[in-house]
């Protein structure tokens, strides 16, 4: 469908001209364009809704196509439709100025100017092709041996001194980097240790005691493995790692628009990626179903997906998860289409191939070799969906249908759905039912404070909801009951008409139709519009069309990577860009999918990766600090089918990681961020873990997984807080809504991102006094404290003694020692009772050192 | 509370054996890399500036929604000449409801002060300290609609993402001092992207603007002790805790631990902060003629005056960065019945704030900027009974004042109908950023921060350049 843009010129440039050209002349001219309209956003729409019947689309008359630029350049049998600069030799212009066209009806003043503007003023470049980038300098053969983009080689470990320390070949890489400074691993942490760090790291929960018992007695020489074997099966491995992937990818329950309402059916993706891991989804699969899930299943548009779609439907949610900002306001959207359309590409580029983009979209990279044609070459992959002349709505509640949603119901349902929303968009329905409850809410509230008639009209300004307004004797009445508080009956009784019009509405509302949303991804058209370059990154200056592409430096230069096309595969419902885009991400050579993943693993078990910037792989990011590891590591994973779950093994089964904690004088000041990793540095729990972990210590974690997010609710100081009132509550942090701008207190405090921006792979880990504050004043941590102890203390019928052994063993896996004993003592000698004792003292161990970190 | 301040004594000597290293609010981050094993760490200690600083400190007031300065401080003739006729050219909306045709200010305007500057009638406070700002009358921006325009006003990008203003402040320059945060917003309504405009984004979570309430109960979030827990409980957690840290210390043999020393300072900072917010939070002890200064004598204008006075006492308290957000300046219907509240909500909290700056000798160096993310269109919106005017980003006046900001400047202007800025004086966002850093002592250029990859700043690649003309 065509779609008219409305158009105006806001930006820096375009204010100038259009000043100056208001200094010279007035009324309207061509000469008030001194810029140049726009062919995708002015020129377009004016000739698809007025010449593409007839020239375009279904028939191309006198061979010409208006649809596309490149073919109004190539003109008709009667030669080229336009003459750069001379509206007076094109004929384009001169058939639509002498009014022969279009056939029946004559262009407006307006868009007259428009055409002629383009002709005067307009941006015509010659065609250029992908081989003059490619033999842009910036790609040099310096350029493509750099070494993250040179396939990895999987080399032999090296040889080491102390080989009685290697249990994995990783042991052996970080071994032989250890022993250059005469160092070497750390003995084995002890195993209740052990056992915490493999809970936090794979669940993200402490062992009950039970668990704890188990390990620590069970004498078998694969004690540790079986651990570890067992954790990967827990339900509760998916939500641990899945959180750590919605970080990569910026997962919000919200938009991100103003207001940052929220997202009504994201948290299926959510949903989708707990169960990837917990499946143990080879990862290229994951890649490819994220990238290009309604591809890959050959979906076609407008159809309800069969059951088998709808997993890889549901996973394309990854690439929607930008902060999407383009149903704000209705009219003026172009700069956001192309924000979404471009944040997309760029935080895909960043999740699978640990490069930053971003900089490219205006000119060259500065220091990577990265185009600025790469840029849109990439982009050109999600254009065909995010189509900047066909765009979707993405938010259900300005522009209800069509929208960037599939509906999942029969198709009777979701047509008389899509029949019911158009219906209320005419009777603004819905709009009413909202005025309708915010009127209602304020006439009760001005009328209890006894405020004026007067200044009550104008405080209700047009949320007035009776469809022929308030009548004088309502108003009347209305004022006289002024100064006491009226229920909504009484309120109906005064007004009839409000009372009709609530159950006109509540009526209207029964009978509406639920509709079923799949949040997902899907390309508008077999053959997209064309994607420009847009120089300096503005999109009111297109320049040369651009064709799908990837990274040129990362192309043999000999045997150039195409993407298909669509036409050689009539049975595709889509343009196949996405789905060539994943799959050149998952050959098993990529130098960079694999790397950058198994780097990523790398870094959650450890606090940093082997390359610290996790996002950069490029010359401005980190060197590896274990290069052969890396690689090693990075086909290792390839060759075992992209296998995350053995992954976790093989790094968790090293000695490396099985290393103590322990803190050791020469190694901590000749290399204290580890480095070398000489230890297994303490890390402090992630937000969510440590927030599950009060509830599952404190016997009050509700696992229940799946579903909607859960509800929050502000409290009265502005903080936000899980809504202890609605169900379900307590459940583990990631079900909890997650917005952009409100955040749940507790969980922000210990730097949980708020995606403002698109996406955190590297979360921070801070010491704040608001993590203080926290701990002493937060309701969480009060109400598990009392949970905990008087859990201990109910299990040992009140005696103290058990109940103190009793929370030691929950809270941190382990007997008191003499010193924390006589702490405990303390409080008990001068707290009122011992009942408050031990909560305050349980309250203190979860705020202490031992509770907040992984050791 | 007494107890919790000798309390803290207790926790320093604790604490004592761990070296000197003042790690208030921190992160530690392993930057290693191309340096080694060195670690970086982030705090909000006072750092020195790249140039001697004109101010020391900023107070930043945002009025989100877009305010129409053309009714409140930059009159326009031609308005009242082609009143009701279609301007003399083309006018650029967003077409919601646009016209072409011009409404005079409902308003009347007088010359006030020394400098004779006009002030809109809206205002009648303003004009005691009209001669002590300076104008930019030239203001463009780049963004039509709330959301992105904000992002750009508050971050120097249409887009979500980036840090806010006073998060760059703090990471630059730290804060006198440690017992609050470097940088507290204060919310009299909100913005469009609400807490966006205060975040830190991707710089260290320590630069965070951090919300603050006039309740002196409870300024800040968990700032309170529950109303069931005594202060002697309080301090047996307290006190607990620190044992607890002793111990794990003690067993683990543990010397050197930044991080966990600093954990163990948190608290006593966590008491510290306490105390210091409440205490400040506490506008009991100013006079009756301070707050009425300040309007806190009228209902109209208590919220944001009481905001203002805060905002004083918190700069006066050491605190770097202090944004005040008043919302709803969205006119696009019926300016005539909106617009005289919200002016009225800020008129005498400004000169307040301006008048108790200067008697207390504090406006030298505090930098008061005051802003929108855009103005107003000269022409009607909602043609009818109650009309209103659409977002104008081509032309719209900001000012600031002290801080080393010459007072009684005009720099720029816009044409004859206040709409678009005369190209040869437009400033624009990135401009105003870079001014308010340089008054800092910051140079634009230099203050960065290595994010993927790149030394991002304020201004980012925007041309950006210190608004020279309205400095002293």
């Amino acid at each position: 469908m065509p779609r008219s843009i409305v158009n105006q010129a806001c930006r820096g440039v375009g204010v100038r001209s259009l000043l100056l050209a208001a200094l010279i002349s007035f009324p309207l001219n061509a000469q008030f364009f001194t810029r140049a309209p726009m062919w995708q956003h002015e020129i377009l729409p004016v000739l698809e809704q007025n010449c593409v019947k007839c020239h375009g689309g279904e028939q191309t008359m006198a061979g010409l196509d208006l649809t596309k630029f490149d073919s109004v350049l190539q003109g008709g049998i009667s030669g080229p439709a336009i003459t750069p600069g001379h509206p007076e030799m094109s004929l384009l212009w001169t058939m639509i100025d002498s009014g022969k066209m279009p056939i029946g009806k004559e262009l407006g003043a307006a868009e007259k100017q428009l055409i002629n503007a383009w002709i005067v003023n307009g941006r015509f470049p010659s065609k250029e092709k992908l081989d003059e980038d490619r033999a842009s300098s910036k790609i040099t053969p310096e350029a493509r041996a750099f070494w993250s983009f040179k396939k990895p080689i999987k080399g032999a470990p090296p040889e080491v001194q102390n080989g009685d320390q290697v249990i994995t070949p990783i042991d052996a890489f970080v071994l032989a980097q250890l022993e250059e400074k005469g160092w070497k691993l750390q003995p084995e942490a002890d195993r209740r240790t052990l056992i915490r760090r493999a809970y936090f790291d794979l669940i993200g929960l402490p062992p009950s005691p039970e668990e704890v018992k188990t390990f620590v007695n069970d004498q078998s020489p694969d004690a540790y493995a079986k651990l570890i074997d067992h954790l990967l099966e827990s339900p509760h491995y998916g939500e641990r790692w899945g959180r750590h992937w919605l970080d990569v990818g910026g997962y919000s329950d919200s938009v991100g628009d103003a207001g940052d309402a929220f997202r009504p059916v994201s948290y299926k993706y959510r949903n989708y990626v707990i169960e990837a891991f917990n499946k143990n989804k080879p990862f290229d699969q994951f890649v490819i179903e994220q990238l290009a899930g309604d591809q890959l299943v050959n979906y076609k548009p407008g159809t309800r997906p069969t059951p088998d779609q709808m997993e890889a439907l549901t996973a394309t949610g990854f690439t929607r998860l930008t902060a999407d900002i383009t149903d704000n306001q209705s009219i003026y959207q172009v700069d956001k289409w192309f924000d979404a359309l471009q944040k997309s590409t760029e935080t895909s580029t960043k999740a699978f191939l640990g490069l930053t983009i971003g900089c490219a979209r205006c000119h060259d990279h500065k220091f990577d070799p990265i185009l600025q044609a790469d840029y849109y070459r990439l982009t050109a992959s999600f254009h065909a969906a995010y189509d900047t002349s066909n765009w979707l709505a993405t938010n259900l509640r300005n522009d209800p249908w069509p929208s960037r949603y599939i509906l999942d119901m029969p198709k009777e349902e979701s047509e008389a759905w899509i029949k019911q929303t158009e219906d209320k968009k005419e009777r603004g329905v819905s709009g009413n039912a909202r005025y309708f409850a915010r009127t209602l809410a304020l006439v009760r509230k001005q009328i209890a404070n006894g405020v004026q008639l007067g200044s009550l009209l104008d405080y209700l300004g047009d949320a007035v909801i009776p469809k022929d307004g308030f009548t004088d004797d309502d108003l009347k009445v209305m004022y006289e009951e002024g100064g006491r508080e009226l229920s909504n009956e009484q309120l109906y009784e005064i007004f009839p008409q409000l009372g009709r019009e609530a159950e006109e509405i509540a009526s209207a509302k029964e009978a509406e139709i639920e509709p079923n949303f799949v949040w997902a991804l899907w390309d508008m058209a077999r053959e997209p519009a064309p994607t420009y370059l847009l120089l300096r990154g503005n999109y009111l200056t297109p320049g040369p069309v651009v064709e799908p592409g990837v990274l040129a430096v990362l192309e043999d230069p000999n045997d150039p990577f195409v993407f298909p096309n669509p036409a050689e595969h009539p049975e595709w419902n889509h343009s196949g860009r996405r789905l060539t885009l994943a799959k050149w991400l998952t050959q098993p050579d990529h130098p960079l999918t694999s790397r950058v993943f198994v780097n990523r693993l790398w870094q959650f078990h450890f606090g940093e990766g082997i390359v610290t910037s996790v996002d950069d792989f490029g010359k401005m990011g980190a060197r590896p600090t274990h290069p052969e590891l890396l690689d090693w590591l990075a086909v290792d994973f390839v060759e075992s089918g992209w296998d995350i779950k053995r992954m976790h093994r093989q790094i968790m089964l090293s000695a490396v990681y099985r290393q103590s904690s322990q803190e050791h004088p020469e190694q901590m000041a000749a290399d204290p961020s580890d480095k070398l990793l000489w230890r297994k540095a303490p890390l402090r729990l992630d937000a969510e873990v440590l927030r599950d972990s009060m509830l599952s210590v404190s016997g009050t974690l509700n696992k229940q997984m799946f579903g909607e997010f859960d509800a929050i609710k502000e409290a009265e100081d502005g903080q936000y807080l899980p809504d202890e009132d609605e169900a379900p509550r307590n459940r583990r942090s990631l079900y909890l809504a997650q917005s952009r701008t409100r955040p749940v207190g507790f969980l922000h405090a210990f730097d949980m991102p708020t995606m403002t921006q698109d996406s955190v792979s590297k979360r921070f880990r801070s010491t704040r006094p608001s993590q203080a504050l926290v701990l002493l004043n937060n309701p969480l941590v009060r109400s598990t404290s009392k949970a905990l102890a008087d859990r201990a203390l109910e299990e040992n019928r009140g005696q103290l003694d058990g109940a103190l052994e009793r929370v030691f063993e929950l809270a941190y896996s382990r007997a008191a020692t003499e010193q924390e004993l006589a702490a405990a003592r303390a409080v008990v000698a001068s707290a009122e009772d011992e009942q408050q004792a031990l909560r305050l003292f349980v309250q203190a161990m979860l705020g202490a050192n031992d509770f907040l970190y992984s050791y | 509370m007494k107890r919790l301040i000798s309390r803290r004594d207790a926790l320093r000597q604790t604490a004592g054996g761990f070296g000197a290293l003042a790690a208030a609010y921190m992160l530690q981050q392993g930057a290693f890399g191309a340096e080694g094993g060195a670690r970086t760490i982030y705090d909000q200690t006072p750092k020195q500036p790249h140039l001697a600083p004109k101010a020391k400190n900023v107070i930043f007031i945002y009025t989100a929604g877009g305010a129409s300065t053309i009714d409140m401080f930059d009159p326009k003739p031609a308005l009242a000449k082609y009143d009701g006729q279609p301007a003399p050219f083309e006018i650029k909306g967003r077409a919601i409801n646009g016209s072409q045709v011009v409404m005079a200010s409902p308003w009347s305007f007088k010359q006030h002060g020394q400098t004779g500057r006009p002030i809109s009638e809206l205002m009648p406070e303003f004009p005691k300290v009209v001669d002590e700002v300076a104008f930019i009358r030239s203001m463009t921006t780049d963004r039509i609609d709330h959301s992105t325009a904000q992002f750009t006003f508050v971050t120097g990008r249409g887009f979500t993402g980036f840090p806010a203003i006073g998060s760059w402040a703090a990471y630059g320059l730290g804060t006198e001092n440690q017992n609050l945060p470097a940088y507290i917003a204060l919310e009299s309504g909100s913005a469009t992207i609400g807490s966006r405009a205060y975040s830190s984004a991707w710089l260290p979570p320590v630069y965070n603007g951090t919300l603050m309430q006039i309740d002196p109960e409870a300024p800040m979030f968990d700032i309170r002790r529950p109303e069931d827990v005594s202060l002697d409980d309080q301090g047996r957690v307290l006190d607990a805790v620190a044992a607890l840290n002793r111990a794990q210390m003690d067993r683990r043999e543990v010397n050197v631990d930044y991080e966990f020393e600093a954990r163990i300072k948190n608290y006593e900072l966590a008491a510290r902060m306490q105390i210091e917010a409440m205490k400040v939070a506490d506008i009991s002890k100013e006079s009756e003629a301070t707050k009425n200064m300040y309007g806190m004598d009228d209902d109209g204008s208590r919220d944001f005056g009481n905001r203002c006075l805060l905002a004083r006492r918190l700069v006066e308290s050491g605190v770097r960065f202090v944004q005040i957000i008043s919302g709803g300046w969205d006119t696009h219907n019926d300016i005539g019945g909106t617009l005289p509240g919200l002016t009225h909500s800020i008129d005498k909290p400004l000169a307040g704030l301006i008048t108790d700056l200067k008697q207390r000798g504090m406006l030298d160096d505090t930098l008061v900027v005051w802003s929108s993310e855009f103005g107003r269109l000269p022409t009607i919106q909602s043609l009818g009974n109650n009309p209103g005017r659409d977002h104008n980003p081509y032309g719209f006046n900001m000012w600031m004042a002290g801080g080393g900001v010459k007072p009684g400047v005009d720099d720029g202007m816009t044409d004859e109908l206040g709409y678009a800025a005369l190209p040869e004086y437009a400033v624009t966002h990135s401009h105003v950023h870079a001014t308010i850093l340089h008054q800092l002592g910051l140079d634009h250029k230099k203050l960065t921060y290595k994010y993927e990859g790149r030394d991002e700043s304020l201004v980012g690649v925007n041309p950006a350049r210190v608004v020279t003309e309205i400095l002293a």
